[in-house]
C-alpha cells in the first residue's frame, strides 16, 4: 500500500493526532531555535514557585529555583525527541540485526566445525580475561576480531576443516531474549540507580535501549519468519543472488509498515519511560529540565499544581497523539 | 519440548541468575563490612574512625577471606597473597602496582610501608596519584630501606606476559555460602533487622497480589468485555467509553496516581472529593474484617485499571475483527449460524490468541507496576521490599525475592503454552 | 454471569468500602510520624538518631540535657556530680535513685552501670560507637548497690558526659554476665584482640542479634508492638516508678499510647496529618510546612532552633583551593539569605562559622553578610584569573602549568544539595568559574573522595550536640588523614593551639571567649562555606498540646498533654 492511500486511510479522529505530533515537531524545533537549554537552566531564586500569568516573564510560572516552565516544557520536549530517536535508532538497529539472524537465518543455514565453533569461544574466554584483569579491554577485542578472521579466513582457503554442523542461531537468540525478559525490569532499573554515577543523557538512552529491545527484537523476527519461505524469495535464492541484495530488495520493504508502526508506538513507550526514569533520579544531568524531571520536582511542593499539570498534559496529549496515529482498529472490516 | 526440558531450562535459568546477581552485587556502593561493623553515614563523619584491623577482623568474620566461586582463572603473576587482601583500598593499590610492572615483594613492602606513621602524607599523596591515574609526584622519599621500591614504581614498566592459571576452590566459597543462606528461607534471617525472611516476604507477597490480581482479572474482564461489545453492539456508548479509556492509557501512571491521592483522599478540595480513604495502612492480620483492609486498595487498583483496561479492549476489538473479516466467517453465515453463535463457537477462540500473550506478559509487568503505587500509596508489598533489600545490600531478602519473581515470569509464560495449546490445536507449540 | 450484574455488585463492594472515615479524637493515642523503620531500638548496641526517636521513651540514661535549659540534668542519679580529688586521682560520685526499677521490677544498681561499661570496654563485643568515649574512663569503684566513684581523666573536657550521658544494660538480662563483672576494668582495658575462652560464651550471649532490636527497659514506655515499616506502637508502663515526679520531663507519661507510624513519602504524611491519621510531623520539607501552617488551621505550628549544620566543605590540600582568596571569593558567591528565604522560606538562620549563633560562644561581631559577587570579582581579578584563552572560564599560571577555574561539587542527590549546587553553579558562571554537579552516593564520596581528600568541593551536613563545643575533632590538623573527621584538611598552626586552650579550660566563660576568638580566625581562613542552620519544625494537631526543643529530635512526646 502506498504512502498515500495510507495517509488517506486515517479516520477522522486521526487527524487530531497529526496536529498533535505536528504541534509537537513545532515545538522540539522551536526549542533549537530559542536555545531552551540555557533557557532553562536560567535560575533567579528570588523569583521561585511562581504561579502561571502571575509575571509577565514567566508566562506559564517558575520552579523552586525560579526557572520558567514554558522553557521548561520546551526543553523537555527536546530532550524527549532526542532521547526517543536514538533510542528507536540504536534498539532499531539491534531488532534488525538479531531479528534477521534469527529469523531469516534462523537455525539452519549458517555452518561450521564444532571445532572451529571451540577455538573461537576458547578465544573469546581468553578475551574476558584479558580484559578484565588489565583493564584495556579495546585492545584486546581488536586482537580478538583480527585472530578470528585470520583463522576463518585459512580455514576456508585451505579448506581444512569442512563445516558439518550448523549453528542454532534462532534458538541462541531466543535464549538471550528470554533470559533477559526474565529479570524482571524492576531489577533493571534499581540495579541501573545503583550503579550509575555519571550523568548524561546516555545513561537514559542505554537504559530504555535495554528495556526496548527485546519486543522489537522479537516483532521483527516474526515478521521475518512469516515471509521466509514466501515463494519469491525462496526464488530469489535458489538464483543465487547475494543475499545482501535480497535483504534490500524484498525483505525491508515488506516489514517497513509494521516497522513504522512499532518504531511510531515505541516513540511514545519511551517518551512514557523517559518521564518515569527522570522521575524516579536516574541518569539526566542535573543542570537538564526534562518533563520528568519536573514532575518529580513537583512532588516536593504540590501547591504548585503548574509544575505538576504542564508536563503532565504535554506528555499525555503527545503519546496519545502518537498512539491515535499508528490505531489500526478502524481498518478492519467485517462480515457480520 | 518436553516438560522435563522446560523445568532443567528454568533451574539453569535460576543458577545463571544467582550467579550474575552475586557478580553484580559488589558494584553497589554498599560495604558490607562496614555495613556489619556499625558504621552508618548520614551526611557526616561517623563518630569513630575504625582500624584497619578491626576491618580485617570483621570481613574474616563476614568470610570475605574465602575465594569468590567455585574456581577461577588468575592471571600468573598474582600470588596467592593477594586473596589475603581484603581492605578495598589495598587491592586498588595492588591493580595500580601490578599494572605498572611491580612484582608481588614489592607491592607487598609498599602495603607495608603504608602502616608506618611517618610516610602518612607522602603515601597518600602517592595513591591519590596511583588510583587516578594522574602523574604521581616526582620528589618522594620514605626512608633508606624503600629507595628501591621507589625507583621501581616510578619506572612505570609494562607487565609481564602472564597467562590465566585454572585454580580450583572447592565447595568452600562465598557464593556457596552465599546461596545456602539466602535459599534456607526458615532460618534466614534478614540482614537489617533480623527478622526471618519466610514471613516478610511471604506478607509482602500477599499485599502485592491483593493488587496485581484483582487487577489483573478486573481489566482484562473489562477490556475484553468492551472490545466484545464494540464489535457486536450498534450503539455508539462503547465507542465512547473506548475513546475515554485511550485517554486514560496515554497517562504516566505515576502522575496519575499522585492526582488521585491530592484530589481525592482529603477534604482540601471539597468535602464531596473525599470519596476514597487516605493512605495508611494495616498488617494484614488486624483489622475489623476483610473489608477495611481492602478498601486502602481499591485507589491503586481503580488507578491501574483506568491506565490499561484501554489498551486491552482495543487489542480485543481489533483481533475480534480481524477473525470475523475472514472467508470462513461469511461461511458460516451462509449456514445459518445466528450472530451469537457465530462468534461464540468460531470467533472467540482465534481471536484470544493475543489476548493470552497480552496477559502473560502483563503478569510479570504488572509486578513493576505495583513497585510505583507502593510507593505512592504506602503499601508494603514486594515492590517496596525489593527496593529496598537491594538500596541496603540485603541479600538474605533481595536474592529471594528476585528469583520468585523470576519464578512468576517463568510459570507464566509456561501457562501461555499450555493455553495456547488448548485454544489452538495446530500452533508449533502443542505438537512438540 | 451476566457482565452487568457483575459490574453493578462491584460498584455496590465500592460503595460499601468506601465509608468515609470519622476523625473521631482519640486521645489516649498520639500518632507520630516516622520517615523511617529504626531497625534497632537498643541504645547501647545502636545509638543511630533514628532509632533515638522511639528508643527516648523506652530506656533512660543517667542523666541527659534538659529540653528547655539545654544543660545536663539528672534521671537515673541524684544529682549531676561535681568533680573530686582523692588519692587515687580525681573521680566523680554517682548516687543512683533507689527508686529506680527496670520494667520488670528489678531495682537499678551499679551492677547494671559497671556491667555496660565492661561489656562497652571488652575488644570483642560489638557495641562499636563508644568505645573510645568510655576508654576515657579510668577505674571504677563500687560502694555500694546505689552509689560509685568513677575515676577520670581530669583534662578531658567530657568527662562529666561520658560518666553519666549512658543508657545502662539490665545486668539480670544476661545470664552469663557474671564472667565479665570478675574482671577488672584496668584488665578489660588490656585485653587484646584474641579471644579469651573463658569469655567466649558471654561474647556470644551478648553479641546475639537478637539484643539489638531491644531489650529490657527502664523508662516511661515499653514497646507493645512493631511491624517493620509501618508501625511502632508504644504503651504506658505499668507501675513506672517515675510516675510521681512531676518536673522531670523524661519521667513524664501524660497519653497512655504513643504509636509511631512510618511513611517515607512526604506526600502520603501530609494528607495523613490532614485527614486526622497522623497528629504530629517533624521533619517535613519548608515548602510543605510552610503550605500545612497557611492552609489547615487544626494544628499547631510550632519552630525551634535546630543543631543542625550545612556547609560546603573545600579541600583545602587542592592545588587550586589552598589560596584562601579563592576559598572567600566563593564564599561571596553564595547568597544564604536567599537560599534561607526561598528555598526554606524562613526558616533557617545564616551560619558564619562552626558555632550554631545560639551558642554561647559564638561571636556577633562578625558580620553575617557574605554575600558579595563584586567582592568576589575583585578578588579573583587582582588574584590574578583572567579569561585568556576566551574559552568562558578563568585561568591563570599556577605552579608553570595554566589551570582553568574548574571545580566538582560533590551531592548526594537530596533534593537541598541539588538546589544548592544548582544556585552556586549559576552564580559562578557570571564570573567565568566552572561548576560540575556530580552526584554521588554518600557512602561512595567518603570512601572514595573525602576519606583520600581526593575532591572540590561537598555538599555536606553535620549536627552539633549540645554538648560544650570541642572543635579538636573537625578542625584540627592533627585529624587530617583518612578517615580522620577534619573533612577539608585545614591546617591552621593559630586554630590548633586555640583548639588545644580550648580543651583544657574549664572555666565556662573563659572557654566562651576563646571560642569566639577562634571562630574570628575561621571566619578570616574561610576553610569551608559555611551555609545555615535550618529550624526544626513541627507540626501537632490541635487535640493535643505540645512543646519544641532545640534538642534531638526536636520533641519530647511523653510530656504532650492532652486537650
Amino acid at each position: 500500500m502506498s504512502t498515500k492511500s495510507y495517509i488517506s486511510n486515517l479516520s477522522a479522529g486521526r487527524n487530531w493526532a497529526v496536529i498533535g505530533i505536528f504541534f509537537y515537531l513545532f515545538l522540539v524545533v522551536l526549542s533549537f531555535i530559542l536555545n531552551s537549554e540555557s533557557w532553562s537552566s536560567d535560575l533567579n531564586l528570588e523569583k521561585n514557585y511562581l504561579g502561571p500569568f502571575k509575571d509577565g516573564n514567566h508566562i506559564l510560572g517558575t520552579d523552586g529555583l525560579g526557572r520558567d516552565v514554558l522553557a521548561g516544557i520546551l526543553n523537555g520536549a527536546k530532550i524527549s525527541f532526542l532521547i526517543s530517536i536514538a533510542t528507536s535508532f540504536f534498539s532499531v538497529m539491534i531488532g534488525l540485526t538479531l531479528g534477521y539472524l534469527s529469523g531469516y537465518i534462523g537455525n539452519e543455514r549458517i555452518k561450521s566445525h564444532p571445532f572451529l565453533i571451540s577455538i573461537y569461544l576458547f578465544l573469546c574466554c581468553l578475551w574476558i580475561f584479558y580484559s578484565w584483569s588489565s583493564g584495556s579491554w579495546f585492545l584486546f577485542l581488536i586482537i580478538l576480531v583480527c585472530s578470528i578472521f585470520v583463522i576463518h579466513f585459512v580455514s576456508y582457503k585451505f579448506n581444512l576443516l569442512k563445516a558439518n554442523v550448523y549453528l542454532p542461531l534462532d534458538d541462541i537468540v531466543m535464549k538471550l531474549i528470554e533470559f533477559s525478559r526474565s529479570i524482571s525490569g524492576i531489577f533493571i532499573l534499581i540495579f541501573c540507580l545503583a550503579i550509575f554515577e555519571g550523568r548524561s543523557i546516555w545513561n537514559v538512552i542505554f537504559v530504555i535501549t535495554i528495556v526496548r529491545w527485546q519486543s522489537i527484537t522479537r516483532f521483527i523476527r516474526a515478521e521475518l519468519l512469516k515471509i521466509k519461505n514466501v515463494e519469491y524469495i525462496k526464488n530469489a535464492e535458489a538464483l543465487g543472488i547475494p543475499s545482501f541484495k535480497i535483504l534490500q530488495r524484498h525483505l525491508l520493504p515488506n516489514i517497513y509498515r509494521p516497522l513504522l508502526t512499532i518504531m511510531v508506538y515505541g516513540f511514545a513507550v519511551t517518551i512514557m519511560l523517559e518521564a518515569t526514569i527522570s522521575y524516579i533520579g536516574i541518569g539526566l544531568p542535573l543542570e537538564t529540565v526534562s518533563w520528568g524531571t519536573m514532575l518529580s520536582e513537583s512532588r516536593s511542593y504540590f501547591q504548585a499544581w503548574w509544575l505538576a499539570i504542564f508536563p503532565g498534559l504535554m506528555i499525555f496529549f503527545v503519546t496519545m497523539s502518537l498512539r491515535k496515529l499508528v490505531d489500526t482498529t478502524e481498518d478492519n472490516w467485517t462480515y457480520l | 519440548m518436553s516438560a522435563f526440558v522446560k523445568l532443567l531450562q528454568s533451574i539453569l535459568l535460576f543458577v545463571a541468575l544467582s550467579i550474575s546477581i552475586f557478580f553484580l552485587k559488589n558494584l553497589l556502593p554498599n560495604d558490607p563490612v562496614e555495613q556489619s561493623l556499625g558504621i552508618y553515614s548520614e551526611n557526616e563523619f561517623d563518630d569513630r574512625a575504625y582500624s584497619d584491623s578491626e576491618y580485617r577482623k570483621e570481613a574474616i568474620k563476614l568470610g570475605l577471606d574465602k575465594p569468590k566461586f567455585y574456581f577461577g582463572f588468575i592471571p600468573s603473576d598474582w600470588s596467592a597473597e593477594y586473596q589475603k587482601l581484603l581492605i578495598p583500598q589495598h587491592k586498588k593499590i595492588a591493580h595500580a602496582l601490578i599494572s605498572r610492572g611491580l612484582k608481588w615483594e614489592d607491592i607487598d613492602l609498599y602495603l607495608k610501608a603504608g602502616q608506618e606513621s611517618e610516610n602518612k602524607s607522602a603515601i597518600m599523596a602517592l595513591n591519590s596519584g596511583l588510583l587516578q591515574g594522574t602523574n604521581i609526584p616526582n620528589n618522594l622519599d620514605f626512608g633508606p630501606n624503600y629507595t628501591e621500591l621507589l625507583l621501581n614504581i616510578y619506572a612505570n614498566k609494562k607487565r609481564s606476559f602472564y597467562y590465566p592459571v585454572f585454580q580450583w576452590h572447592g565447595i568452600d566459597n562465598q557464593y556457596h555460602h552465599w546461596i545456602k543462606t539466602c535459599i534456607d528461607l526458615k532460618n534466614n534471617l534478614s540482614n537489617i533487622d533480623n527478622q526471618p525472611a519466610g514471613p516478610k516476604i511471604s506478607s509482602a507477597l500477599k499485599w502485592t497480589l491483593s493488587i496485581t490480581l484483582p487487577t489483573l482479572f478486573l481489566s482484562f474482564f473489562f477490556g475484553i468485555f468492551l472490545g466484545f461489545q464494540r464489535v457486536i453492539s450498534k450503539s455508539k456508548i462503547w465507542d465512547y467509553l473506548q475513546n475515554i479509556l485511550d485517554l486514560f492509557h496515554s497517562l504516566p501512571l505515576f502522575w496519575f496516581a499522585t492526582l488521585l491521592v491530592i484530589f481525592f483522599t482529603t477534604d482540601d478540595y471539597g468535602q464531596f472529593t473525599n470519596i476514597f480513604p487516605s493512605i495508611h495502612s494495616m498488617s494484614f492480620s488486624t483489622g475489623l474484617g476483610i473489608f477495611n483492609n481492602l478498601k486502602y486498595l481499591l485507589l491503586p487498583i481503580l488507578c491501574y485499571i483506568l491506565l490499561n483496561a484501554g489498551y486491552i479492549s482495543a487489542l480485543m476489538t481489533s483481533s475480534l475483527r480481524d477473525q470475523l473479516s475472514k472467508p470462513f466467517i461469511l461461511t458460516a453465515q451462509l449456514k445459518g449460524l445466528t450472530k451469537k453463535q457465530i462468534i461464540k463457537q468460531h470467533g472467540l477462540k482465534n481471536a484470544m490468541f493475543p489476548i493470552v500473550t497480552l496477559f502473560t506478559s502483563a503478569i510479570p509487568a504488572s509486578f513493576a507496576g505495583s513497585l510505583i503505587l507502593e510507593i505512592i500509596f504506602n503499601i508494603p508489598g514486594v515492590g517496596r521490599l525489593l527496593y529496598r533489600s537491594i538500596l541496603l545490600a540485603d541479600w538474605n531478602i533481595g536474592l529471594p525475592v528476585l528469583l520468585l519473581l523470576s519464578a512468576i515470569t517463568i510459570i507464566s509464560y509456561w501457562v501461555a503454552d499450555i493455553i495456547y495449546a488448548k485454544i489452538d490445536p495446530k500452533s508449533s507449540v502443542a505438537k512438540a | 454471569m451476566n457482565p452487568l450484574k457483575f459490574l453493578s455488585f462491584l460498584l455496590l463492594f465500592i460503595i460499601i468500602s468506601c465509608s468515609s472515615e470519622q476523625k473521631k479524637a482519640k486521645t489516649d493515642t498520639i500518632k507520630i510520624l516516622l520517615p523511617m523503620d529504626p531497625e534497632r531500638l537498643n541504645p547501647v548496641y545502636d545509638p543511630r538518631s533514628i532509632g533515638r526517636e522511639v528508643f527516648q521513651y523506652l530506656h533512660l540514661p543517667l542523666a541527659d540535657y534538659h529540653p528547655e535549659k539545654l544543660k545536663l540534668y539528672p534521671i537515673l542519679i541524684e544529682e549531676i556530680p561535681t568533680l573530686k580529688v582523692d588519692e587515687k586521682g580525681s573521680f566523680y560520685k554517682l548516687n543512683f535513685k533507689k527508686e529506680a526499677t527496670w520494667n520488670d521490677g528489678t531495682p537499678i544498681t551499679t551492677k547494671d552501670y559497671e556491667f555496660t561499661i565492661k561489656s562497652v570496654l571488652h575488644p570483642e563485643t560489638v557495641i562499636k560507637s563508644w568505645k573510645p568515649y568510655i576508654r576515657k574512663i579510668n577505674d571504677l569503684e563500687i560502694i555500694d548497690d546505689h552509689s560509685c566513684k568513677v575515676y577520670v581523666d581530669d583534662t578531658y573536657m567530657l568527662s562529666l558526659e561520658i560518666t553519666c550521658t549512658p543508657y545502662l544494660l539490665p545486668f539480670h538480662s544476661y545470664p552469663k554476665g557474671m564472667d565479665i563483672m570478675k574482671l577488672s576494668l584496668q584488665e578489660i582495658k588490656e585485653l587484646t584482640d584474641e579471644s579469651n575462652p573463658e569469655l567466649a560464651e558471654f561474647i556470644n550471649e551478648f553479641n546475639d542479634p537478637k539484643n539489638y532490636k531491644g531489650s529490657l527497659g527502664n523508662g516511661p514506655y515499653t514497646l507493645k508492638d512493631w511491624v517493620t515499616d509501618q508501625k511502632v506502637s508504644l504503651e504506658k508502663t505499668p507501675e513506672f516508678w517515675g510516675a510521681e515526679s512531676k518536673d522531670n520531663p523524661f519521667l513524664a507519661a501524660n497519653i497512655d499510647k504513643i504509636e509511631f507510624v512510618i511513611l517515607a513519602d512526604e506526600l502520603a504524611a501530609v494528607t495523613a496529618f490532614k485527614d486526622g491519621q497522623l497528629d504530629v510531623i517533624k521533619g517535613l520539607s519548608a515548602a510543605n510546612f510552610k503550605q500545612l501552617n497557611a492552609g489547615y488551621p487544626e494544628a499547631e505550628y510550632l519552630t525551634s532552633p535546630s543543631t543542625r549544620l550545612y556547609y560546603l566543605a573545600l579541600n583545602n590540600k587542592d592545588k587550586l583551593l589552598k589560596d584562601p582568596s579563592i576559598r572567600k571569593a566563593l564564599a561571596a558567591l553564595t547568597n544564604v539569605e536567599s537560599m534561607i528565604d526561598n528555598i526554606e522560606f524562613g526558616y533557617g538562620v545564616a551560619l558564619t562559622g562552626p558555632i550554631h549563633p545560639d551558642q554561647g560562644a559564638y561571636n556577633e561581631r562578625l558580620s553575617s553578610q557574605i554575600y558579595n559577587p563584586e567582592k568576589a570579582r575583585e578578588i579573583l581579578k587582582s588574584a590574578g584569573w583572567k579569561d585568556t584563552n576566551s574559552d568562558g572560564t578563568i585561568d591563570k599560571m599556577v605552579d608553570g602549568v595554566q589551570e582553568e577555574l574548574v571545580l566538582d561539587i560533590l551531592i548526594t542527590g537530596s533534593d537541598l544539595g541539588k538546589k544548592i549546587a544548582l544556585l552556586l553553579q549559576d552564580e559562578t558562571k557570571k564570573l567565568g568559574i566552572g561548576i560540575n554537579i556530580v552526584p554521588k552516593d554518600i557512602r561512595r564520596m567518603r570512601k572514595e573522595n573525602l576519606y583520600n581528600y581526593n575532591f572540590d568541593i561537598a555538599a555536606l551536613a553535620a549536627t552539633v550536640d549540645l554538648a560544650p563545643i570541642d572543635p579538636y575533632r573537625r578542625w584540627h590538623s592533627d585529624n587530617i588523614d583518612a578517615k580522620g573527621n577534619n573533612v577539608s584538611g585545614y591546617n591552621s598552626s593559630a586554630a590548633d593551639s586555640l583548639i588545644n586552650l580550648i580543651r583544657e579550660t574549664r572555666n565556662i566563660e573563659e572557654r566562651e571567649r576563646i571560642s569566639e576568638e577562634f571562630h574570628e580566625i575561621v571566619y578570616n581562613d574561610q576553610p569551608v562555606i559555611f551555609l545555615y542552620a535550618p529550624t526544626y519544625k513541627v507540626a501537632i494537631n490541635k487535640n493535643f498540646k505540645g512543646t519544641v526543643t532545640s534538642k534531638r529530635p526536636g520533641y519530647l512526646a511523653n510530656t504532650f498533654k492532652v486537650l
